[in-house]
């Protein structure tokens, strides 16, 4: 640790992660998850897996482990007011499955 | 846009002034040979600085007043009815994303109502998806700002007149509605040379407000912070777009309005479905409250 930027928590992947390639042998995954902070209450981030993390089978709703750094992205052209209008993102250094959810439903996807 | 455009020759002219004085400065202390203190590289994103980004999306022009095209026989004889031109915002249905996704093309000069105001209509207000009160409301805002740019350069045809008394009985009505304005600037910007520039100005900041008025985003459902910056290609150019999809994070966050849930339960019973199938996982609730 030792660094503010540093996260480490379980996250819950909330959308279908999206692979999308650099080139021919490099590749990253985007997917949309959620910090659960408290009953009802969640954080909603952006968590990046670069490289041979992009490769793995996490699927929606699964709970998984990040181990990775923070930052904030500005993505907008302008905005009146900066600081409110940031999205979180994640960048894994380390994944590990937590729990995974069984319950899938196949027939709409 | 008329304004800046004006505006962006005066600011080469002064750069170019500030340029020749800080070169003959520098020089004294030996400028071409001697760079000075070396300057903090740029935050780089993919190759290239957030600044270039910015600086290489294109600008939106607004041309005012806009094409002419009647269709109808009061718009024929009495003009078109002025109306912001609000930036298209273009729907898409996919399995993955959903149903109230959209993109807009990325400008330099669009902007967004802040987090927390768009946060505070949507949860306070209730409005959702339907955004055409607060589109109502910049078209009511929009139109008596051109309605009162109209009445000003009356006003000031109005002097050209000598017959005409702007403070005798017809006419001061008019003059009371007006000159209030003018006397608030006036009160700003001293007259220069004899000259009163605070009506031209007046004109500038109205054609500035109306202009930001056209190149405000409404992003609703979704926050503006939401969006994803995207490429796509498009009659074979590449254009900067703005999406934003999946489920939109006030929705993960508050509940959903109910009269949206009663929507989807009565009319748009396959959004119901595709809802409670995709996010299963989750605690929101997609059913409406039988009260």
């Amino acid at each position: 640790m030792g660094d503010t930027n540093f996260f480490a928590g379980v996250v819950q992947i909330l959308e279908a992660p999206k692979q999308h390639y650099i080139n021919s042998s490099f590749t990253v995954t985007v997917a949309r998850a959620a910090i659960p902070l408290k009953y009802g209450k969640i954080q909603l981030i952006h968590l990046n897996f670069w490289g041979f993390l992009s490769k793995n089978s996490y699927k929606r709703n699964d709970y998984i482990l990040v181990e990775g750094y923070l930052s904030l992205r500005d993505e907008l052209p302008r905005s009146i007011f900066r600081p409110a209008s940031k999205q979180v993102t994640i960048t894994a250094l380390k994944v590990r499955p937590f729990f995974l959810y069984l319950n899938y439903d196949f027939r709409h996807v | 846009m008329a304004f800046f455009d004006k505006s962006v020759i005066i600011r080469g002219i002064y750069y170019g002034i500030v340029k020749i004085f800080f070169e003959t400065m520098a020089r004294i202390f030996g400028y071409p040979n001697n760079p000075g203190m070396p300057i903090d590289p740029k935050r780089t994103f993919f190759g290239s600085s957030e600044e270039e980004f910015r600086a290489n999306l294109p600008v939106r022009y607004n041309r005012w007043p806009p094409v002419q095209r009647p269709h109808s026989f009061t718009e024929m004889i009495f003009g078109h009815m002025p109306k912001p031109l609000a930036l298209p915002k273009q729907f898409y249905t996919t399995k993955d994303e959903g149903f109230y996704n959209f993109y807009i093309v990325n400008f330099s000069n669009i902007f967004f109502l802040p987090d927390f105001v768009s946060r505070f209509i949507q949860l306070r207000f209730g409005i959702c998806t339907d955004t055409r009160a607060i589109e109502g409301l910049r078209e009511l805002l929009f139109i008596s700002l051109v309605v009162f740019t109209q009445m000003l350069s009356f006003r000031i045809a109005l002097t050209w007149f000598l017959t005409i008394n702007p403070y005798a009985f017809p006419w001061y009505y008019f003059s009371w509605s007006i000159d209030w304005a003018e006397e608030l600037f006036t009160g700003f910007m001293p007259s220069l040379l004899g000259l009163n520039i605070g009506a031209p100005l007046m004109f500038a900041l109205i054609g500035v407000i109306a202009d930001s008025l056209n190149n405000l985003v409404l992003t609703m459902p979704y926050l503006p912070s939401e969006a994803d910056r995207l490429k796509v290609s498009f009659k074979g150019k590449i254009r900067h777009v703005l999406v934003f999809h999946y489920l939109p994070t006030l929705w993960y966050q508050y509940p959903i309005p109910n009269h949206l849930r009663e929507f989807w339960y009565y009319k748009r019973p396959d959004i119901l479905e595709y809802m409670k199938a995709m996010y299963a996982g989750l605690d929101i609730n997609f059913s409406p409250d039988f009260a």
